[in-house]
Order: structure tokens, then sequence, then C-alpha cells
């Protein structure tokens, strides 16, 4: 039996506007999944419907073998962290922390033990008695999350908890917030549009794209593996660099042509490229599988470059390729200065996409 | 410091003090006008300052009491009565000067001056004497202040229960014609008491609730459920709903997120909103002439008193009477009205 179980859910608001169409995925006990989508995917609004704050059109949202549809939100055991923290600002952080706490009718020593406990875990106890206008956004995220860990949830959600802190208290609650998950060992389902925080967190991610599931895998098979364009081009920063592509066959070889290069295809690709010859596909290279190369006889194409990102540790370099924007990641360390041709190939993983569908082709 | 901040700060200050004496000086002159007495009204030119004594000088001539009050004006002592009756100096005495003193003490404080010299004396005049007699001459003045507490009261709680609920429907649901049902609350706003009043009374009348407070309220609440709703509306709609979301998540029903969360958030601006609902059922005397004359309120009293007499001094009173609690009322609640519009702050 699976820990929850969405089965073809869907969402539609005012009779026609698809949010969520037909989703099928299942989460595993005490695993860490991150829904990841840029926004207006239907992310948010698979967590709200999971939390009971919003209705389901159609289709089962099953927590541990038992459909929760139409239960309130209050009787799923469930807590959520929310975007702007949704802290109440009438009540004191002991009081916001104790407030569930209270609604259970709990003994009143047995709160005020239990509120101590997780406000030393989540280092708040210092402003217990404090109200959230007197505490800064990170305290506040703090206090958002040890309410949440105060109910003890089968089921964790959090959407977009990080989006509010600035970039370095960002990066630091997200270890913050994995140890929380590792201590408690509850199922968390984390929403972002956020894709470093989404590889760094997750156990599994769910790529979502207009309401639907683009891919579902680990961090390092939607990075390495990705299945459609739209995933290749969201994860990653900078983002995979697609090049319009005609496959022709030669002497039972295929290759890649167009008015740039052409370049022999791997023979893994073989069997799925064959029904393409003639047509025109999407090779795909992420920016560090490409190389710079000195030597002409090693080199695919020329790169008019017209930019250089200097990033510290590597460079990004900034070319045009048949009129096309190209990024590609370097180790190199360039002058500032640095423009004309530079001479390039490909050098590891690539994708070949279909162009119309924009699905894998292998 | 330049020229043009220089004039810009002059012209400000101006521009302010110009308000604050707009505001203040019909405020004072209210005030010390209700403290005169009706020999004070008639001094030329007024004075700002209200006397709080007056000095006396009684001679005995003839065997009457020449009777002589200090006139500021004429910087000697004006000759207002001559008399050996103690009653007419009494009453004298207290109707024109506000001085209560009864017959022994003048008696025994005249009687000095029987030996010749003249008798300087200064009496102190009793300061509340206009708003004693307010409410002595003006029957049911205590009843009038009872029904204008409980008609603003019942006007608070009809139009804070309904409008504030409307408010929140407007600002939590989509529903059909939500946008023109915040317009058409305005609209309510836009007919005058007077136009209203009478098919008001005719309804009012059929109820049996004509010349009741309850009655009254309720028609002071027409246009206030409207502007509390509209109010309320914005209120609402600027707490955050994640708020109320995360209530219902940490466990809360709906009535118990509604009176846990989202009220207490929604209090300062329903404190302002009373305040609406207070002074405009404190304030009326037209609607209140219309719907309850034979069971006036306090401004309906006053509006009669001073239509009707011609001792300012004690409208003036009158007017100070309904004024105090509307004020006492205001700076009570003063903190919560700035909060009124903005967003609840987090």
């Amino acid at each position: 039996m699976e820990f929850l179980e969405l089965k073809n859910l869907t969402k539609i608001y005012q009779k026609d506007i698809v949010a969520i169409d037909n989703i099928n995925l299942t989460i595993h006990d005490g695993e860490f999944l991150v829904l990841l989508g840029p926004s207006g995917c239907g992310k948010t609004t698979t967590m709200r419907m999971i939390a009971g704050l919003e209705e389901v059109t159609k289709g089962d949202i099953i927590l541990e073998g038992k459909r929760i549809n139409d239960l309130r939100p209050k009787d799923r055991g469930v807590s959520m962290i929310f975007q702007s923290y949704a802290i109440w600002p009438h009540m004191t952080v002991f009081e916001n922390i104790a407030y569930a706490l209270k609604l259970k009718k709990m003994d009143k020593a047995v709160i005020k033990e239990k509120v101590l406990e997780v406000a030393k875990k989540a280092s708040i106890i210092d402003y217990i008695n404090r109200y959230p206008t007197q505490l800064s956004g990170g305290q506040r995220q703090r206090v958002a999350v040890a309410r949440a860990m105060a109910v003890e949830p089968k089921l964790f959600l959090m959407d977009e908890p990080l989006s509010n802190l600035d970039a370095k208290l960002r990066v630091s609650m997200r270890t913050d917030l994995k140890e929380v998950h590792n201590e408690l060992g509850a199922t968390s389902i984390f929403v972002t549009h956020d894709q470093a925080e989404a590889m760094s967190l997750a156990d599994r991610i769910v790529v979502m794209n207009t309401g639907t599931i683009e891919q579902i895998g680990s961090p390092n098979d939607i990075y390495h593996d990705s299945r459609t364009m739209f995933v290749a081009n969201f994860i990653g920063s900078p983002s995979t660099n697609f090049i319009d592509v005609e496959i022709i066959e030669k002497g039972g070889k295929y290759f890649a042509k167009n008015d740039a290069f052409i370049f022999e295809l791997d023979s893994k690709f073989n069997e799925g490229i064959s029904k393409y010859i003639g047509e025109i596909v999407v090779l795909g290279v992420r920016p560090e599988n490409f190389a710079l190369v000195s030597n002409d006889n090693e080199k695919l194409f020329d790169l008019d470059v017209i930019l250089i990102e200097p990033q510290g540790s590597h460079s990004i370099v900034v070319g045009k390729l048949l009129g096309k924007q190209m990024k590609i990641v370097t180790s190199k360390v360039f002058d500032l200065n640095s423009k004309g041709n530079m001479k390039v190939k490909i050098d590891g993983n690539y994708f070949i996409f279909d162009k119309n569908s924009e699905k894998r082709i292998y | 410091m330049n020229q043009k901040s220089l004039i810009a700060k002059t012209v400000f200050y101006l521009f302010i003090a110009t308000m604050i004496i707009a505001i203040l000086v019909p405020f004072f002159l209210f005030l010390s006008t209700s403290v005169y007495s009706e020999y004070e009204v008639y001094e030329f030119p007024r004075k700002f300052i209200p006397r709080t004594s007056f000095d006396l000088k009684i001679d005995w001539v003839d065997d009457k009491y020449d009777f002589s009050v200090f006139s500021r004006e004429m910087d000697d002592y004006e000759l207002l009565i001559q008399t050996d009756n103690l009653d007419k100096l009494r009453r004298f005495l207290k109707r024109n000067l506000s001085v209560q003193k009864t017959n022994e003490e003048i008696n025994r404080d005249f009687s000095v001056s029987k030996n010749g010299e003249p008798l300087y004396l200064t009496y102190k005049k009793d300061l509340l004497y206009n708003y004693k007699t307010f409410f002595s001459i003006t029957n049911k003045a205590g009843k009038a202040v009872a029904n204008s507490v409980i008609a603003a009261g019942w006007t608070i709680l009809i139009s804070l229960s309904f409008g504030s609920l409307a408010g929140y429907a407007i600002a939590r649901y989509k529903f059909k014609g939500r946008e023109q049902l915040s317009l058409i609350l305005l609209v309510v706003r836009m007919f005058p008491a007077v136009a209203v009043a009478i098919p008001m009374l005719v309804y009012l009348l059929k109820m049996n609730f004509d010349n009741t407070m309850i009655g009254l309220a309720i028609v002071y609440s027409v246009g206030n459920i409207a502007l509390t709703a509209w109010i309320t509306s914005s209120i609402f709609s600027g707490i955050n709903v994640e708020l109320e979301e995360a209530s219902y998540v940490f466990g809360a029903t709906k009535l118990q997120t509604f009176t846990k969360i989202t009220l207490p958030l929604a209090v300062p601006g329903l404190i302002a909103c009373s305040m609406y609902a207070f002074l405009a059922a404190w304030n009326d005397s037209i609607t209140a002439l219309i719907l309850s004359n034979n069971n006036p309120t306090l401004s309906l009293v006053i509006y009669k008193a001073i239509g009707s007499s011609s001792a300012i001094q004690l409208s003036a009173a009158g007017a100070v009477i309904l004024i105090m609690p509307a004020l006492v009322f205001t700076f009570i609640i003063k903190n919560y009205i700035n909060q009124m519009w903005g967003e609840v702050k987090l």
C-alpha cells in the first residue's frame, strides 16, 4: 500500500479552465517529494487539494488507503507551511504554535511541554512570547515550521516556504528543512519553482507543466535523463541549448545536419531515429556538454561569441549559432572582452527531441 | 535653509494653523457660551473667556438695595436692579448671573450695607448652571440621553452584525453580481434620510415600531449596513486568506476560524465602523423628528431647544452635552481608524 496516491486527479475552474489535468502520482512513506514547475503549472493547486483547501473536481486522493477527498482539512492529519508563513499576527509565537494543540483539547501542561520542545528544535525559544511583528522574516519562517511540527502530522505540505527569504537565508533554511524532514521522518511534499531548491531537497522531483506531469524522477534522472524538451529547458541553469537539425542517413550511420555542421549520432539512437530520416528534429545539449577546442579538426562549429559571464568557478560563454543564442559552460577563465569566434564540439551527453511532440527520441 | 523651503514651510504651517483655528474656534466658542450667564451673553464686546465670579456693589438707598455689577465694558459698576425683595434678588442672581444663593445668605451678606457704606463683595458663578437648567427646563432630557444611547447602541449592533457578514461575503466568496452588489451598497446611501423617512414611518407604524428606539435604529442601520459592508469588505480582503487556511489545516472549523482568526484581525476596522454607526445615530435629528417625535433623542431635544429658545447659552450647553460622548468615543477609537483602509499589518 502506498502512503499517498493521487488517481486521475483533475481540477477545473469555472467549468472550462483546466488547472490540473488527470494526474496520477504515488508518494512513498517518508519520502521528500518536490513539485516543481513554472508559475501557473498547477503545483500549488495539487498541494491545496491534498490539504483540502481546494475542492477536487474529479479523481481520488487516497491517504494510507483511505479516500480523503471529502474530509475537512482539519481531519486529514496534514500540516502545512504557507508561502506567506501565515503566522497569526494577533497571537504570540507560543499561541501560534499551541493553536492546533488547544483545538485538540490537549492538557495545558502537555501543550506547554510540546510547544517548548518544538520551539527549541526550530531555535525560536528565545522569542516565544513575542508577537510576529517583532520577528524577522527568517524567524517567522521558523515559527511556521515549529507550528507545523507541533501537530506531528502524517504529511508535511510546504508551499514555496522559502520564496520570501533572501538568498543566503534561503540556502540555510533549505538545509534546516531537510534536517527537520530527516528527523521527523514524516512524508513531505514541497512546492517550488526554484529548480536549485528542488534539486537539493528532493528524493524525487515531479516536474509539472500546464496541469500535467512532465516527468517524475530523482534529481539526477531529471537532469541527465530529461524526457521532454520542457524538462530539459526548465531544469538546469543555464538551460539546455536546442538546435534544429535534419536527420540524414549515410552508409547505415545517422547524422544530424544543419547549415553550420554535420554531426554523427551515437549508434544507440539508430533504432529510434530511423523513422525520422529527412525530418527536422531538435538536438538538445546541456551547456556543460559542449567543449571548447583549439584544433580545427576537432571542432563541430564556430560559435560567434557575444558575451562572457564569469561565475568564479566557471564561465558562461554566450554566443550565436545560426541566429540562435547558445550558452556554454566551461571551466576556462576568459578575459571579459573576449569576442569573435570560438571552436566548439559536443563532448558528452545530448538529447534528441521530436519537434512536434517535444518528447525524447531514444 | 534656502528661501524656497522656508516659504514652503511657512505656507504649510499657516495652512495647518488655519485648519486648527477653523476647527477649534467654533468649538471653544460653544464651550465658553455654554458657561456664560445671561448677563454675559448680552455684554458687548463678548468676552472669549467666561467669568468665574462677579464683583458686586450693594448700596442701601431709600430702604432698597441698589444692586450693581462690575462691568468690564464700562470699567465701572453698572446698576442692574433696585429692590428690597429677597426673592426677587435671589431669582435675579440665579437667572442673570448664574449665581445660586438662598434668601438667608443674601440677607446675611447684603444687610451689612445697611450701615450706609457701599458694600463690595464677590459672588462665585455656578459654571454648570446652564447644564443643570438645560436638564430641568427641557422636559425628558434625561430620558432623551438614554434614548440616544439606546438608539446608537442598536444601530451599532444591527449595522455591524449584518454589515460585517455582508462585507465578509463580498470579500471572500465569488458569486454572480458581486461587483454590482458593492456598488448598490453605496447607492443605498445616496438617498437623503428625509426622503426615505416618510415611507419608513409607514412601515414602522405597521410594525408598531414608531416612537421606539429600535425602530429608529433600524432606519439608521439601512444606510449604515451598506457603509459597514463596504468598509469591512475591504478590511476582510486585506486579511491574507492564508491566515484562515492555516487555521483550517491546523484543526479549526469555519466558525472557529472566523471567531479566533478573522474577527480579531478585523477588530480595528469593525471599531471604526462602529464609530460611523454611532455618529450617524447620535447626531441625527431630522429622522428622529419624523419617526420618533413623541419619544425624542438627545439631538432632537437640542434641535427643538435651539429652535424655540432665545437663551443661546442653554442651546450651547445642550450642544456640548451632545458633542461630549461623540468626542470621547472618537478619541478612544482614533487609534484604530488609521488601520481601517490598509492591510492588517503582519
